[in-house]
């Protein structure tokens, strides 16, 4: 029975909102700070009005909802969705203010895209953005993949029950260590790490490459936050292909892939467990997945001829693959040339990737690797027990940090979520297609928005439809937090009118 | 005799001059970065002129320099010996709209010299207009909106001690 929520339920859940929007405020001052540094007084003001509103705002919900309970699983899991969602007009906000964007839909486009991680832009003359707008840009990827609540769970929150619901909202079911502040705290320990090495590289290379050094280490941090992440924001409206230089390209595969990586693996590569790379099924799924699906696109590719040697097929076909894979949408091609010169095999190939994605509780998109290999596994052992004795027990193994039974409660999840991803994918599609975009291409936009990764075909303009827009926005949302949660929230919103009276826990 | 000897000279004269038109390179037309991008195909390896402001960075790799142009519509790589290049005073940023330039040179649907970028390779540069500075000017109302959040904040913090104070009183 389907228990109505109490006002003490909206007021929690109101209050847990009002900390992470204050939290956000706080966040406004790297870019704020930026813009002072390099002089852009009028960012700086965008900014300023950017952190006063979101602090007004949370302390006005905190003031108002007051309120001492812990969450419960329902109230946990409605505040991360409804907190990506105020997350996204917030920071939304100086975007719009910056004056490049033709509305304030397109700037809350942005700004979903950033959190979700995605990279599909509505900016327009980005080549002439300043950096602090490019700061806030790129460090939306970086907190959003990261995750707003493991921030909050870091800085603001203390480690209660209700913590990890928040948590687990973020589609981030996998503890990494016992107890989900320590797993917080990893997260962004890992990250920081990475972001000083990754900064420093990509730093170097810049600068060797031609760049001047500051601009060099602004590139460096940007292209660094966002490749991590798996966001595929660049500073630049040529993506990657801006630098042209080999160099840089191979650095931002190993981000790429490091980004794509689960957590888990991270924790166990950092304590010298690197036999655990080699057994793990989700990194035996993604090598698998990337070999069967670079032979497709080396068929395509090969086909029509579309690069003239092998090192360009490496930096056009592969580096479009990892891309799409790890969810990050760099891309060292134009988007029109996607549908225009690339065989509609390699096009599949890459749409394929885009949709599997990478692993489980990280910061990529997609179904995720270890869903497909539950699947495939889970396939197997079906066929097995038709055509065993009926005597015959079957017992199938995955191992992913451990050895794990292949249970059917486990299968069934998996199962759940990856059909929910295909019919988002599907439900994406028809969209553009009802727009008049031609199939192919209305699919491979529809999965690109639904798995976070952010390669086009050149539908995503800011001239395209509002309705479309709209889609992909509600797909970016769905697709990063893994539906459970917006299914809560839409749960929560239906029992506030149909439920029993009576107490939830 | 003197007439057909006229003749053969005549016919020598075409030929010479056709096979002369014939090793002009293609002649060079203004293209947009939309159709260099779109009909990379129908492009690739003629000689095109394409114009307009200078991005970013000027990035340079020994003898040569990488180079960004953006017309307006879309960004487009240009490959280009140093020696070509005219003196450059803005490149397109937040605080500069950059020189506008006219590039020539022959256009790659994909470069094998580049690992397959979709470039173009200039053989002249010439400066058509300098760059200039962007104003970015504060309006004032977002001074008054700060203001007045600033202000909110403050009453909303000082809500509890107030309440509170009232409730002694």
């Amino acid at each position: 029975m389907l228990l109505r929520p109490t006002d003490q339920d909206f007021k929690t859940i109101a209050y847990y909102i009002g900390r992470l929007i204050v939290g956000l405020g706080i966040i406004f001052i790297i870019p704020l700070i930026t813009a002072l540094i390099f002089g852009e007084w009028d960012r700086a003001m965008d900014f300023f009005i950017s952190m006063l509103a979101s602090i007004f705002i949370g302390i006005l919900l905190q003031r108002l909802f007051s309120s001492h309970q812990d969450m419960n699983w329902s109230q946990g899991l409605a505040v991360t969705s409804i907190s990506w969602l105020v997350a996204m007009v917030l920071g939304a906000i100086p975007l719009y203010l910056s004056g490049h964007y033709l509305s304030y839909l397109d700037a809350c486009f942005d700004s979903m895209s950033a959190f979700a991680t995605t990279g599909l832009a509505l900016i327009q003359n980005l080549d002439h953005c300043s950096n602090s707008v490019n700061m806030w840009r790129h460090l939306m990827m970086f907190l959003g993949g990261q995750g707003i609540v493991v921030i909050a769970l870091t800085f603001l929150i203390k480690g209660t029950a209700g913590a990890y619901r928040m948590y687990v909202g973020e589609a981030r079911e996998e503890k990494v260590l016992p107890n989900v502040i320590q797993t917080a705290r990893f997260i962004w320990m890992i990250s920081l790490v990475y972001l000083v090495v990754g900064t420093l590289a990509l730093t170097l290379i810049a600068y060797l490459e031609g760049m001047p050094l500051v601009r060099s280490f602004l590139h460096g941090i940007w292209i660094f936050m966002a490749a991590f992440d798996t966001g595929g924001f660049t500073p630049q409206s040529q993506s990657i292909l801006y630098y042209h230089s080999f160099p840089y390209e191979l650095v931002t595969i190993v981000l790429m892939v490091l980004g794509t990586l689960n957590f888990s693996l991270h924790y166990a590569l950092w304590n010298r467990n690197f036999r655990e790379f080699f057994r793990n099924i989700e990194t035996r799924t993604l090598l698998a997945s990337l070999s069967m699906l670079f032979v497709v696109l080396l068929i395509g590719l090969t086909k029509l001829a579309t690069y003239p040697n092998w090192l360009a097929v490496f930096r056009k076909g592969f580096y479009q693959l990892i891309s799409a894979q790890s969810g990050t949408g760099y891309m060292t091609i134009y988007p029109q040339q996607f549908p225009n010169e690339w065989h509609t095999l390699s096009l599949l190939a890459i749409t394929i990737a885009m949709g599997i994605g990478g692993s489980a509780c990280s910061t990529a998109g997609g179904i995720k690797a270890l869903r497909i290999s539950i699947f495939c596994r889970a396939f197997l052992q079906d066929i097995k027990r038709i055509m065993f004795p009926g005597t015959a027990i079957i017992i199938a193994k995955i191992h992913h940090i451990k050895d794990l039974l292949l249970e059917d409660r486990l299968v069934r999840a998996a199962m759940i979520i990856l059909t929910t991803y295909i019919f988002t994918y599907l439900g994406g599609t028809i969209i553009g297609v009802y727009y008049g975009y031609p199939l192919a291409n209305a699919a491979f936009e529809s999965v690109s928005a639904a798995a976070n990764v952010g390669l086009s075909t050149g539908i995503t303009v800011p001239t395209m439809p509002t309705g479309l827009k709209i889609t992909y926005i509600v797909q970016m949302w769905l697709g990063r937090l893994e539906f459970m949660s917006i299914f809560i929230l839409f749960g929560l919103a239906i029992a506030r009118f149909t439920g029993a009276k009576g107490r939830s826990k | 005799m003197k007439m057909m000897r006229l003749s053969v000279w005549s016919i020598c004269l075409c030929l010479a001059l056709c096979l002369l038109g014939l090793s002009q390179p293609t002649k060079a037309t203004i293209t947009s970065a939309t159709e260099l991008i779109e009909k990379a195909a129908l492009f690739d390896g003629k000689i095109v002129q394409f114009q307009g402001e200078i991005i970013g960075d000027i990035m340079s790799r020994d003898q040569y320099v990488w180079l960004n142009i953006n017309d307006g519509q879309a960004t487009i790589g240009i490959w280009a010996a140093k020696d070509i290049m005219p003196p450059v005073k803005y490149t397109g940023e937040y605080r500069y709209y950059g020189d506008t330039i006219l590039v020539t040179g022959k256009f790659h649907r994909a470069c094998s010299q580049h690992g397959g970028d979709l470039d173009l390779h200039a053989t002249e540069i010439s400066l058509i207009a300098q760059g200039h500075e962007i104003e970015h000017e504060t309006h004032n109302n977002k001074w008054y909106i700060a203001g007045i959040l600033f202000i909110g904040i403050i009453a909303l913090a000082l809500l509890p001690w107030l309440t509170s104070k009232h409730a002694r009183d």
